[in-house]
């Protein structure tokens, strides 16, 4: 490892993950001191504590349930790998998700393939989460804030050392819906070249709640039999690939070209009224960081290609021929960003992004009659392009004091191609002809801003507060939807909740003014308790929340007076207001003995969302919730009993017919072993078996004929999973 | 060259090798060249005739013609030889579907309005003998279609009904007739037609009268009283008749008038009966006539709420015949509506398909009678059940190729025999079914439908209304 590096912040914090794997090259005691602890590291907020990631993660599939830990961060529940998660009650789009300094885009309709989906959760090295207060260098045409997940970094043999070799192979099992997992990854490094490979494949059937939430019968006419208890649509396969070349051609600077590619061959959707039949992907990634005098420069140039499809799962009623659906896009990225070191207290970052991306989604004609013969053009040739620079000047003054400044601009420019239906009658053409009417071009201008300090008041007291503005421009799908049909409408829809959308060209950017304010109480050396509390407020004007359509074709005023029923929805600029506090906190209760080392964990949150612009609560906003965990460790064992206390959803999206979740506690208990090469995972998760519906979950569209605005019986949320019995194994070679 | 230069080099090529592998096209719209359509000036197009339309793509491309009305114009896809088959709106629509250069043309529609004369002419159908005392009926039909209604411009010689066109003698000599038709919105009203009928002087032997002809018995305004009717009377025997008297089979019902048809009260319900008539003069009854079954036409309109094709709905307008005798429906035929082939703002009508076989009837387990009437003559609509899986919908015939002439398409009604013009309720109401199978009622391979628990696009049956039909 190279010295230099090590006292280089940025880099100190990415080689902070290089013992993920540990290396026969190495001497004993550092590879058995990597050993008893996971390396991995999230950070919350720009100079939060840092937290390991969950154990659970060789047991998990979606790389997105890695976050749900994290306080302030919820998940919007869909496929089994592609869950959404949220920041502070905003999600999806309005983050910036960062997979290895990617910008990865959903370009599913549905959001099948979210961005965290491409990468496996157990080849995570690294995640940080920036909410609401984001350091521009890390934001742009995001409100939420910003994931960043990367694997691993390279690691290279001493000068005059052995070339390192090493590999991991693990698997995982989880009785609930038979999910089970293999990843292998396998490295070789001297000292100025390094390579990475690894494979990782999982897959589960449908899993089951914790009792009967639906009538046992077919899925769908001709369709297999599913009982009450098991969730129509939860299966998934997906397999990623990575390979992985680093160049250290001198102590200071690295190159890496990362190759990704993923396979999907299905992954079914609980709250969709389609399935993913088939994503593939490959990302190009090159990336270079330099140690020069006066600073660090760090440049990079990727590119991520997706072909999407979708169709009816093995759970739907697949109307003889299918409904296909195809998505294809291209999204090239570039970023440069020099930080200067102006003297030791004070840091300079100036950067320069530029991003394009191309997206066709078409659904091709089936059959003879209305779905032919022509392919429905649902965003044809859309464009998003994206210029940003910033500046970010940080000040530190001894270790109790530093602020930090930003501003940025982004100039994001997006358009679509004319449209055409699945033939030329009237249901198709009509909008056809409008939409294609409109001026589409839209050119929107970002100024961000984000202003942060920290103060050390005491040796157990320290403050962090913030204030940002934010920008986001609407999303090609918030833009560019056009079809008021409503078979078509419930096609474009990437929250879950079973209604339609569509979209609207002229939307306005979204600006959020964010405040933010955390207390952290610890004791003197941070080893005992700790306990922090964050409280926030964002306000957000042009929110693109969502209005009932009040076309003829969208059903006119029975659509709009709907109470009780999914509906057809435009989005529309309003406004937003959003607060709420984390309290998260952490207790060593005994630290010696032969019964070992005794601590508790919790983390509670509380948020308050609402549009201001018609007094209803935004959809999907988290209920009160509280988690306390209590771990024993004893020698390689650490026992871990968790409870989890969610309140009843009642502040729901009226617009959308959101539908109230009960309240429910869960208990889950795990265990894991830690032996020089070998890890081993045992727990059992909801352990009661109880049955709750998730409250971020959505409606549930898992079975049946899905085509139809009425044809599924509305008020049914998607349930959690019950109880299931999990084991995860993995070796070091 | 060492180990790390090789693994550097396969890696370099492993990458481009992956890159290659996932690249691939950007969609066929991505470089494709807009192109546009004309229509060239219309033709004129009378009903019954045929004229040629033109259009042209900017491409260059041939030009496919389609039909959106088919029930007004059918036209020829290649040549866009139009042939009027009705009045209405003729809507026709050019479509260039684009080719590897080209991306396909917003389709453009062209409407020709066909409208028929407003002149009308009368013609004689029938100008029976009429005898003293007699009775016989005339008949003239109106070009436009529409009922003619009848006078007699000599009532001591003559009585005539205005809208049957029976005419009673009253004496002897010339019955001079006028018939009319005063026109509508759509037509003048036609010149009258006068009619002659002479009326010999009787024997004069009075003798009982023949037995009536042309004896009819239908429902009357409500479902509980029959009319018994007549064309004719051949023979009154010389003397005026006193008293039409109608007595059903099996016996039970009888009532009497002195002139035209008779009202019969049925007590509760009509079904079961047939009716005699006979008729009586100053010597006695003549013999009766042969027992007649209650036949009566109606009309019948029937709709399934579309959710998903707002502001379209599926509606099925028909007619049928019930025998309140045997209590048996026959003749239900009418159109069914495409909801997914009309346009949200009116101007596109919906496509209408044809449904004229009454192939299947069957007790609805409440007294009533599930009628279903077919697009072609055969129940096959959905496979390979028959018309029964509304539920699956898939068409018959399915994996094989969709072939127009073997798309099925069926409504299912539930009738009361007993009350027919009684409004159903919720429980009934839901019985109605319906599935088509026609080119506008397809999406993949599954036919619209609409039944009970919601059908391919969540379609369920709201109402059925019955009528009388109007008589003509």
């Amino acid at each position: 490892m190279s010295h230099a590096a090590v006292h280089r912040r940025p880099l100190a914090l990415i080689l902070s993950g290089l013992g993920l794997l540990s290396l026969h090259g190495l001497p004993s005691p550092a590879r058995a001191q990597q050993t008893a602890v996971l390396p991995t590291v999230v950070i919350t907020g720009s100079s939060r504590p840092e937290r390991s990631l969950p154990r659970q993660r060789h047991t998990e599939s979606d790389t997105a349930r890695l976050l749900a830990e994290q306080p302030g961060v919820t998940l919007y529940e869909a496929g089994g790998v592609s869950g959404l998660p949220a920041l502070h009650g905003l999600a999806d789009d309005r983050i910036r998700v960062q997979v290895d300094g990617m910008d990865l885009m959903a370009s599913c309709p549905n959001h099948m393939n979210s961005p965290l989906s491409y990468i496996d959760a157990s080849q995570v090295g690294r995640v940080r989460v920036y909410a609401g207060i984001t350091p521009v260098s890390e934001g742009g045409d995001s409100i939420a804030g910003t994931i960043r997940v990367d694997s691993a970094a390279p690691v290279f043999a001493e000068e005059g050392q052995p070339d390192l070799s090493d590999g991991r192979i693990a698997g995982f099992a989880r009785s609930n819906g038979h999910a089970r997992g293999l990843n292998l990854r396998a490295r070789w490094a001297s000292a100025t070249v390094a390579l990475t490979a690894g494979s990782a494949l999982s897959q589960s059937e449908n899993y089951r709640a914790g009792s009967d939430f639906k009538p046992a019968g077919p899925a769908a006419p001709g369709r297999s039999w599913l009982d009450g208890q098991e969730v129509g649509s939860t299966a998934y396969k997906v397999r990623n690939d990575d390979l992985g070349l680093a160049l250290r051609l001198h102590p200071d600077h690295l190159i890496q070209l990362q190759l990704g590619r993923q396979s999907t061959p299905y992954e079914l959707y609980p709250n969709q009224r389609m399935d993913m039949t088939g994503n593939d992907s490959t990302q190009l990634n090159l990336s270079y960081a330099g140690q020069y005098d006066w600073g660090e420069l760090k440049a990079r140039g990727w590119q991520h290609r997706v072909i999407h499809h979708m169709d009816m799962g093995e759970n739907r009623a697949d109307y003889g021929t299918g409904m296909p659906m195809d998505t294809r896009s291209l999204t090239r990225g570039s970023s440069l960003q020099g930080s200067v070191e102006l003297d030791e207290a004070q840091t300079l970052r100036l950067g320069a992004e530029a991003q394009t991306y191309w997206l066709y989604d078409s659904w091709p004609g089936v059959g003879t009659g209305m779905m032919a013969p022509w392919t429905f053009w649902n965003i044809d040739e859309g464009t998003r392009d994206r210029v940003g620079l910033y500046g970010e000047w940080e000040r530190r003054w001894g270790s109790e004091t530093s602020v930090q400044f930003g501003l940025r601009n982004d100039r994001v420019t997006a358009n679509a191609a004319a449209v055409q239906g699945y033939n030329s009658g009237a249901i198709w053409a009509d909008d056809a002809a409008a939409f294609n009417a409109l001026d589409r071009h839209h050119t929107d201008s970002h100024w961000d801003l984000t202003l942060l300090a920290t103060y050390r008041a005491s040796p157990t007291l320290a403050w962090e507060g913030g204030m940002a503005r934010k920008t986001r421009s609407p999303s090609l799908y918030e833009r560019y939807p056009w079809s008021t049909q409503p078979m078509a409408a419930l096609m474009n829809n990437f929250v879950g909740d079973g209604n339609g959308y569509i979209g609207t060209p002229d939307l306005r950017p979204e600006t959020a003014h964010t405040i933010s304010l955390s207390a952290d109480w610890h004791d003197e050396h941070k080893s005992v308790w700790n306990l922090r509390l964050t409280g926030y407020r964002t306000e957000v004007s042009d929110f693109i929340d969502a209005v009932r359509c009040d076309s003829a074709m969208c059903g006119g005023a029975t659509n709009l007076n709907t109470r009780t029923g999914f509906v057809l929805l435009r989005y529309a600029n309003q406004s937003a207001q959003l607060s709420g506090l984390d309290l998260s906190g952490r207790r060593v209760l005994v630290n010696a003995g032969e019964w070992g080392r005794f601590s508790m964990d919790g983390q509670a949150s509380v948020i308050h969302a609402v549009n201001t612009t018609t007094g209803d609560h935004l959809y999907h906003q988290m209920p009160p919730n509280l988690k306390l965990a209590l771990t024993q460790s004893l020698g390689r064992w650490t026992h871990t009993a968790e409870g989890r206390a969610v309140a009843a959803k009642t502040a729901v999206s009226e617009v959308r017919n959101e539908v109230p979740t009960p309240g429910y506690a869960l208990m889950a208990w795990r265990s894991s072993f830690d032996a020089t090469d070998l890890h081993l995972e045992l727990g059992i998760d909801n352990l009661f078996n109880r049955a709750y519906a998730l409250p971020l979950g959505g409606a549930y569209a898992g079975q049946g004929a899905s085509m139809s605005t009425t044809s599924l019986p509305w008020g049914v949320t998607v349930p959690g999973r019950g109880r299931s019995f999990d084991v995860a194994l993995s070796y070091r070679f | 060259m060492r180990l790390p230069q090789i693994l550097a080099w396969g890696v370099g090529l492993a990458c481009a090798s992956l890159l290659s592998a996932c690249g691939g096209g950007e969609g066929p719209a991505l470089d494709a060249v807009p192109q546009s359509i004309t229509f060239a000036a219309p033709p004129t197009l009378q009903p019954g005739g045929s004229a040629s339309v033109s259009a042209s793509a900017s491409s260059g491309l041939a030009v496919r013609y389609d039909s959106l009305s088919p029930m007004v114009c059918s036209v020829d896809p290649v040549s866009g030889q139009v042939t009027a088959l009705a009045t209405g709106d003729c809507i026709l629509s050019a479509s260039q579907d684009g080719d590897r250069h080209f991306a396909p043309a917003p389709p453009v529609r062209l409407t020709l309005r066909l409208q028929a004369s407003r002149q009308q002419t009368l013609s004689l159908v029938a100008l029976p003998t009429l005898t003293l005392y007699g009775a016989a009926t005339v008949s003239v039909s109106a070009s436009s279609g529409l009922s003619v209604s009848y006078a007699s411009s000599t009532p001591q010689q003559c009585s005539v009904d205005p809208i049957s066109g029976l005419v009673s003698s009253l004496s002897a000599g010339d019955c001079l007739l006028v018939a009319s038709q005063p026109g509508d919105a759509s037509h003048d009203a036609a010149t009258p037609l006068n009619l002659t009928l002479t009326v010999a002087p009787g024997s004069a032997a009075v003798s009982a009268p023949t037995t009536p002809l042309g004896v009819s018995a239908t429902l009357g305004p409500t479902d509980d009283t029959v009319i018994v009717g007549y064309t004719g009377l051949g023979d009154a025997g010389g003397s005026p008749i006193t008293t039409w008297t109608a007595r059903s089979i099996p016996a039970g019902l009888t009532a009497s008038s002195s002139g035209g048809p008779v009202t019969v009260s049925c007590r509760v319900r009509c079904t079961g009966y047939a009716f005699t008539l006979t008729a009586t003069n100053a010597s006695g009854d003549g013999p009766a006539s042969a027992a007649a079954e209650v036949l009566t036409a109606f009309e019948v309109r029937a709709r399934f709420r579309e959710p998903d094709t707002q502001p379209n709905d599926t509606i099925f307008v028909g007619t049928f015949v019930l025998n309140s005798t045997t209590r048996t429906v026959s003749g239900l035929s009418g159109s069914l509506s495409e909801s997914m082939t009309g346009s949200a703002d009116g101007l596109t009508p919906m496509t209408q398909i044809r449904l004229s076989h009454q192939l299947a009837t069957v007790d609805d387990g409440a007294g009533g009678l599930l009628v279903s009437t077919f697009a072609l003559n055969t129940p096959d609509t959905f496979g390979p059940n028959g018309f029964a899986d509304t539920v699956n919908g898939i068409y018959y015939g399915y994996p094989a190729a969709w072939n127009a002439a073997s798309a099925n398409s069926f409504v299912t009604l539930d009738l009361d025999p007993d009350l027919p013009t009684r409004a159903l309720n919720a429980t009934e109401v839901l019985r109605l079914s319906y599935g088509d199978c026609a080119l506008g009622g397809m999406m993949g391979a599954a036919c619209m439908t609409g039944w009970a628990s919601g059908g391919t696009m969540g379609g369920y049956p709201v109402e059925q209304v019955v009528t009388r039909q109007p008589a003509r």
